[in-house]
């Protein structure tokens, strides 16, 4: 299917960026409208993807190949399924309103502003769509110099340290991660007998072994879990965030840690099944760690923007944690969430920075008794971090519900000790309304303490442009979810029984020693009719402690007599010694020897 | 009729979005004094029409739900379709709300007995204290946004009891939170009342932690959240081995374990040891909110969920012993903290929380019935006594204090005799309506016992009773403080602002009446004139309550009751309960409501009296700690939120910024940096000296690569001693003549080819030279 | 008797002297000079392997190198001047702008 809906929506805002640059300097505002002009055009154009979208269709939409470098296999493949659909959707959604936004806080380099945006969102759309792995890294990285830019040009005091920091993060992960991709891209060629190709789909039909997996998974889950952020490499994003002016603050919170979660579902699972299901619980003790971790120590932040970034860190937390446990709902609920968190915190983000326009100060205890002073701005602040809370009703409830539902009742092939997992992972239910609260007092209620906050205005016109559509979507997703659930739903279930498939046959094919392709394996239609049973009894059953446990005792006692057998063989030619006592007396002589 | 449930809910709910809309916009265009009209003229006729709706399709002849019926012959049987007597009920399913892979959750709402009765219970209730409110808010300037909440929370607590999932459940009942919450603090610019808020959200989302992991459970078992499935699975257990089964989850069933969770969840919303700490706070807010949210419907949510699970709960008989015993020393322990408080408001409060631990007393016991009969009468004499001190708090000028009121039925009439009969009511005083729930739950609390534990029925039966004297003495003494002896306040406030609103006694007098004449819905079988006037409440909810009742011996269940074994002191031959025993526990709990009222009496007729100093002295310690109300915010503060706290400043400025940040992170850039200091030696911009490096450098690679034998041919062998090495480009295995070869066109070099040795032949693992054999060979002919 | 050594050694002979004149000298026109030696002692070598394979590559080479010595002579002759005239001298010494 040729169709290049995807592409224009690629060419239009780098388009508009080359425009809007070459535009005179001094017409700031001229260039934000054309590049607000740019960004509504390409929500519009965007559309499409959504009227046109085929929700029961297993499999990419909207797809295009087009070679781009042949000798190395590589095309500029593109195309969407419901993981990527509406997180694009809310990236064409979030630019326009975060050029709104920047309309008034981004006083310098106007014209130079709007393209970045426009650049970022060219990217994160690049990234969303691509499904050649080279064309995904080179949008992966495309997103990294805007942002760069976003945070070490137009933001706070330590604007620059923190962009560093952003940068070095970020690029320790991709480094990694393009290593792996060319490794991946070498064992295909290997296994395929000289053919050379980063095509996803193609990618997925290779089986590594699985020590092979191992460094290959990490490697994309670190460059993933960064961008994330996962619990302890998080530390670069709160002073993103504090230093980012607030449209780069939005994006970042609203898109760009999404493709994390995003980058997760679409390869580092996927690609490396057999390695992911042993490293999930890693990942979501991680995730679990840092819902806590995150909720806590955005407790006691002083700085507003921190705190909400931090909330991120904890939020984030329950996405992965879905994607850990590998369930349709898991990932139905993650990507549901992704959105949902994109656009509370957004929307968080946002009145943040409204704040910090009229009072140039992020401190809470600057602030005080607004409600009185900003009603509706209030209001709006309110429904936003209700959203965040997870209130029922609203769109935080939704995701969240799914994952742990998800997780709980399937997650037992990826995770031990899953109700260990979501009795921890709940608590972030309670954290997060003792921050947010916290926030929302300090901010709210009380008395006007400040003079200075005694004369703020209430919301602008534009301002409440820029808050109607986020918070329109924030309860109309909680209370009717089912068009965007219905989307995402089929993909989750077909990533679900691919990934199981391949974690199956990965088992199957672990003991060949080398790459192989999923078709050369032998006997995988009969070996894999029942991936779950296989996966099962590879790794005991660990929905519950007690059978994993005795699971492992077994698999240990078998192994001992394994080990005890050998000796007997071993030892039998020696000396002709009945073979009754052996195994008892010999095992502690050979751990002592060791 | 499509969508007949969908209203009750919506109708609230779109007054309440109207009056956040448009309220303000209103009073600025139209004045404040229309704008107050609009206001609650919107808000009390939503509640009104959802109200009607309710009444309604409770009352239909014919269909609804057959109360008419109930109300002529007595009973439902002869409605009730089918042999499993699932009621008749009313669904609207409205939409799929979430479905995702197996997970479906339907918007679905249900009417029937149970909800029937408990929308009943909110909209009228909620009715009156909206009217009420009119009054009470007058002069207050955010009248908009008060209604709003208070509309906000009607359609979220309908929508509580009337979903038919336990996710749609749990939606209202995070409403209701929310709207405690906005409502608590609804005078935020008071710090203490926003933070009372913020208290009371938080230890509800305790709770809602606990009704989170309560429905994964459940739906990881009975793979739906509807209560139907729930009611299926748990009627065929059968088939649902994990509900039962002893080492389901951490070493109990799958039904204990939901249970205990839900439980924990309950205990939050409804104020029960060991998140009760939020409801005296929560007495900040308005008072018409105490009454309709902290006393007649929001908190009693718990004792709902549990009557409306009660064949999940009936499974599960560790949960219900712990549930009893909590209620019952609930019931107790607060009821010991009430008789000290000087705080009207307060006073309610704890004795709110006190009569829903005689509500969890019954629910505990399996008296499901009878904890339903608890929360509808409370709900009547409770919302009539917060009310009531809404109006004496109003006279008395916001002055909360009764060590300073008293005297009050001069001036304050009707409120005085609606505050006395629900007092009476309260205090178990025959034949007001608290008398007979009271007793019931008490009788029940005898008679059943638990499986989990049989002696623990007879403490819950004697802490009830405990209870009950406390109940009577705070009562009172609340009432004589308040009413009785004379005036103890300021002059001036008792000129010109004790008196009554017209508007606010409606409602007080409706109310009184209901708790006087409510307990009639459930009159005991003991006393005369049983057969024109029956248990009317047993026969309505029946149809909810008969699945726990039928389940058989099989399994471990929660609640049997003594009545099935030998024949004991209190039944007749045919297990039932005689009336000489019925007649015996009321009569002990009536004689204990006299005396606890007879010392109120003693004490407080004519205000404090100095007997009451001195018995407060002679008691020291308990009444400290009574006073004190146990000290338990205090100990929470030191023992869990300041821990907690400084755990995450420890996390913030320990482990982000110091272990990760300063030692990760910086650390790593840290180290690069005092490399590149080291190496800036050599990069100090003199030419000479870079120019001095390059050649070294090429010297040394060179160098290497000449002397690496598997890269060059030419350079010494430094592995292998014994090679030559030397510039020796191999032509054909033939070294060329080096001393000969400028002359090679007049001499050629034939004859001295010699053969080729084994010493030069090429060594293994190096490559052959890349120069090309038909080179200079060939054309020049070297050899 | 003229060997295949003789040339090389002239080669080497003019590369060190070029190379042990830009080492040493600080004058930036001497030390142009002396790279255009050590140029051409690479070229004497090209042409001598050249003669030694009896293949022309060398020597085309060594066409090419002395088209680049012109082109790199003209280029940096112009720094220099350029270098000369902001700086009143031509001592490299003094050349340490990019040390910061």
């Amino acid at each position: 299917m040729k169709d290049g809906l995807l592409t224009l929506l690629l060419v239009l805002p780098i388009v508009g960026a080359v425009i809007v640059s070459t535009l005179p300097q001094k017409e700031t505002n001229l260039a934000k409208g054309v590049g607000l002009g740019v960004a509504i055009l390409q929500f519009f154009a965007s559309l499409p993807l959504l009227t046109r979208f085929d929700p029961k269709a297993v499999g990419y939409q909207f797809e295009q190949n087009v070679p781009w470098i042949e000798e190395l296999g590589i095309h500029f493949h593109v195309g969407i399924d419901g993981f990527s659909l509406w997180i694009i959707l809310l990236t064409t959604l979030l630019t326009p309103l975060c050029i709104l936004v920047a309309w008034t806080t981004i006083k310098t380099r106007g014209a130079e502003f709007v393209a970045a945006l426009l650049v970022l969102e060219a990217g994160m759309i690049g990234s969303l769509v691509s499904l050649d792995l080279i064309v995904f890294f080179t949008f992966w990285e495309l997103m990294l110099v805007p942002m760069l830019l976003i945070i070490g040009v137009w933001g706070s005091e330590q604007r620059v340290a923190a962009s560093v920091k952003f940068f070095l993060y970020t690029m320790l992960g991709s480094a990694l991660m393009l290593a792996a991709i060319i490794y991946l891209a070498v064992q295909h060629y290997n296994a395929s007998d000289g053919v050379w190709t980063f095509d996803l789909i193609a990618l997925q039909e290779v089986i590594l072994t699985p020590e092979q997996q191992l460094y290959c998974f990490w490697a994309f889950a670190l460059s993933f879990a960064i961008k994330v952020p996962l619990f302890p490499v998080h530390t670069w994003l709160p002073d993103a965030h504090t230093q980012a002016p607030t449209p780069g603050s939005v994006i970042l919170a609203g898109v760009l840690l999404k493709l994390g979660s995003y980058g997760l579902i679409r390869f580092a699972f996927p690609l490396f099944p057999l390695a992911a299901g042993e490293g999930a619980q890693v990942l979501a003790s991680l995730a679990v760690a840092g819902i806590v971790y995150g909720a806590l120590v955005a407790w006691v932040q002083t700085d507003a923007k921190r705190l909400v970034a931090y909330s991120s860190v904890s939020h984030m937390g329950f996405i992965v944690l879905g994607i850990a446990g590998f369930s349709v709902q898991g990932l139905t609920g993650a990507t549901f969430q992704s959105l949902g968190h994109g656009l509370t915190t957004g929307a968080l983000f946002m009145a943040i920075g409204m704040l910090y326009e009229r009072r140039h100060t992020r401190l809470l205890s600057e602030f005080g008794g607004l409600a009185k002073v900003m009603p509706w701005f209030t209001a709006c602040f309110m429904l936003a971090m209700l959203g965040s809370v997870g209130l029922p009703g609203l769109v935080g409830f939704v995701g969240e519900f799914l994952i742990l539902v998800g997780t709980y009742t399937h997650g037992g092939l990826m995770l031990f000790d899953v109700p260990v997992l979501l009795i921890i992972a709940a608590t972030g239910v309670v954290l997060g309304a003792v921050y947010l609260l916290h926030l929302f007092q300090k901010m709210m209620f009380g008395k006007v303490t400040h003079d200075a906050n005694a004369a703020l205005h209430d919301l602008t016109l534009r301002e409440a442009l820029v808050f109607v559509p986020v918070l329109v979507l924030i309860v109309g997703m909680g209370l009717y979810p089912k068009p965007f659930i219905e989307r995402i739903d089929p993909t989750s279930k077909a990533a679900v029984q691919s990934f199981t498939h391949k974690r199956c046959v990965s088992i199957v094919a672990s003991n060949v020693g080398r790459a192989v392709l999923a078709a050369d394996v032998a006997d995988v239609e009969s070996a894999c009719a029942e991936p779950e049973a296989v996966i099962a009894r590879t790794y005991g059953d660990q929905r519950v402690t007690t059978l994993r446990k005795k699971a492992r005792e077994a698999a240990r006692a078998r192994a001992k007599a394994a080990a005890a057998n050998r000796a007997d063989a071993e030892a039998q030619p020696a000396d002709a010694q009945p073979a009754e006592a052996q195994p008892a007396d010999a095992q502690p002589d050979r751990g002592g020897a060791k | 009729m499509e969508h007949t449930l969908l209203w009750i809910p919506l109708f609230p709910l779109m007054g309440a979005i109207f009056n956040l809309l448009f309220g303000g916009l209103i009073k600025r265009w139209a004045g404040p004094r229309i704008g107050k009209e609009v206001a609650h003229l919107v808000a009390i006729g939503a509640v009104a029409f959802s109200c009607f709706f309710v009444f309604s399709l409770v009352m239909q002849p014919g269909h609804g739900l057959g109360f008419m019926h109930l109300l002529q012959t007595g009973n439902l049987r002869e409605i009730i379709p089918g042999p499993g007597r699932s009621g008749h009920r009313i669904v609207d399913q409205v939409y799929p709300w979430i479905v995702s892979g197996d997970t479906i959750v339907y918007f679905e709402l249900l009417l029937d007995n149970l909800s029937g009765l408990m929308c009943m219970i909110i909209t009228g209730v909620g009715l009156l204290i909206h009217i009420f409110s009119v009054g009470y808010m007058a002069n207050d300037e955010g009248y908009h946004r008060y209604f709003a909440y208070l509309n906000l929370f009607m359609a979220s607590m309908l929508i509580l009891v009337l979903g038919k999932s336990l996710v749609l459940t749990f939606v209202g009942w995070e409403g209701v939170g929310l709207c405690s919450y906005l409502l608590i603090g609804f005078w935020f610019t008071d710090e203490a009342k926003a933070t009372a808020g913020r208290k009371a959200f938080i230890t509800n989302r305790i709770g809602d932690f606990g009704v989170i992991l309560g429905m994964l459970i459940l739906f990881s078992v009975v793979g739906s959240l509807d209560y139907d499935a729930i009611r299926g699975s748990c009627a065929s257990v059968a088939d649902t081995p994990l509900l039962a089964d002893e080492t389901a989850i951490f070493g109990v069933s799958a039904a204990t374990a939901a249970t205990l969770c839900l439980f924990l969840g309950c205990t939050g919303k409804s104020a029960q040891i060991p998140l009760y700490v939020w409801l005296p706070d929560a007495m900040a807010g308005p008072t018409p909110v105490s009454a309709l949210i902290h006393a007649a419907t929001m908190v009693t949510a718990g004792i709902y969920l549990c009557v409306r699970l009660n064949f999940l709960f009936a499974l599960a008989p560790l949960t219900m012993a712990i549930i009893a015993l909590i209620g019952g020393v609930t019931a107790f322990f607060a009821a010991t903290i009430a008789i000290t408080q000087n705080d009207i408001k307060k006073v309610l409060a704890y004795s709110t929380v006190s009569q829903l631990g005689y509500m969890f007393l019954a629910v505990g016991m399996g008296a499901w019935t009878s904890a339903m009969f608890h929360v509808m009468t409370h709900a009547f004499f409770k919302a009539c006594l917060f009310l009531g001190s809404g109006a004496v708090i109003e006279a008395c000028h916001h002055n909360q204090d009764i060590r300073t009121m008293g005297g009050l039925r001069k001036k304050m009439p009707v409120t005085r005799i609606t505050f006395l009969l629900s007092c009476l009511a309260i205090a178990g005083i025959p034949p007001l309506s608290g008398f007979f729930s009271k007793d019931e739950i008490l009788l029940h609390a005898y008679v059943d016992w638990s499986a989990w534990s049989p002696g623990l029925n007879y403490a819950g039966y004697l802490l009830g009773l405990a209870a009950a004297l406390c109940t009577a003495m705070y009562m009172f003494r609340l009432y004589f403080l308040a009413f009785a002896g004379s005036w103890r306040g300021d002059s001036h406030t008792w000129e010109h602002h004790v008196k009554e609103h017209g508007i606010m006694s409606l409602p007080l007098v409706i109310l009184a009446v209901l708790a006087t004449f409510g307990g009639f819905l459930g009159y005991p079988h003991a006393l005369p004139g049983h057969d024109k006037l029956p248990h009317m409440l047993d026969a309505w909810l029946e149809p909810v309550t008969s699945i726990s009742r039928a389940f058989t011996g099989e399994y471990q269940l929660g609640v049997r009751t003594q009545l099935d074994g030998a024949p004991l002191w209190f039944a007749d031959a045919d297990r039932h309960i005689t009336a000489a025993a019925e007649f015996t526990f009321m009569g002990v709990s009536v004689a204990v409501a006299f005396v606890g009222l007879g010392l109120a009496y003693a004490l407080y007729r004519n205000g404090p009296s100095s007997q009451a100093a001195s018995w407060a002295k002679r008691l020291g310690l308990l009444h400290a700690l009574s006073r004190g109300k146990y000290f338990v915010d205090e100990i929470y503060k030191a023992l869990i939120l300041g821990p907690l706290y400084r755990l995450s400043q420890v996390l913030w400025l320990g482990v982000d910024q110091t272990i990760i940040d300063d030692l990760g992170v910086r650390g790593v850039a840290g180290t690069v940096s005092v490399i590149g200091n080291g190496v800036r030696i050599w990069h100090n911009g003199s030419l000479r000296r870079y120019l001095v490096m390059l050649v070294l450098g090429a010297t040394v690679v060179l160098g290497s690569v000449y002397c690496n034998p598997r890269v060059s041919q030419v350079g010494p062998n430094v592995l292998n001693p014994t090679d030559p090495g030397g510039l020796r480009p191999q032509q054909g295995g033939v070294p060329v003549d080096w001393s000969r070869w400028w002359y090679r066109d007049a001499d050629p070099p034939t004859a001295k080819a010699p053969a080729r040795s084994a010493a030069q032949a090429p060594r293994p693992g190096v490559q052959a030279p890349p120069v090309a054999p038909a080179g200079p060979a060939a054309r020049g002919g070297v050899r | 008797m003229v060997s295949l050594i003789s040339p090389l050694i002239l080669a080497f002979a003019l590369f060190v002297i070029g190379m042990v004149g830009v080492l040493v000298r600080r004058n930036v026109l001497i030390m142009l000079m002396s790279v255009e030696l050590m140029l051409n002692g690479a070229n004497v070598a090209l042409i001598t392997f050249s003669r030694l394979w009896g293949d022309l590559d060398g020597q085309v080479f060594s066409m090419f190198v002395i088209a680049v010595a012109a082109a790199e002579a003209a280029v940096g002759l112009a720094i220099v001047v350029s270098i000369f005239r902001t700086r009143a001298s031509a001592d490299v010494d003094q050349l340490t702008t990019l040390r910061d």
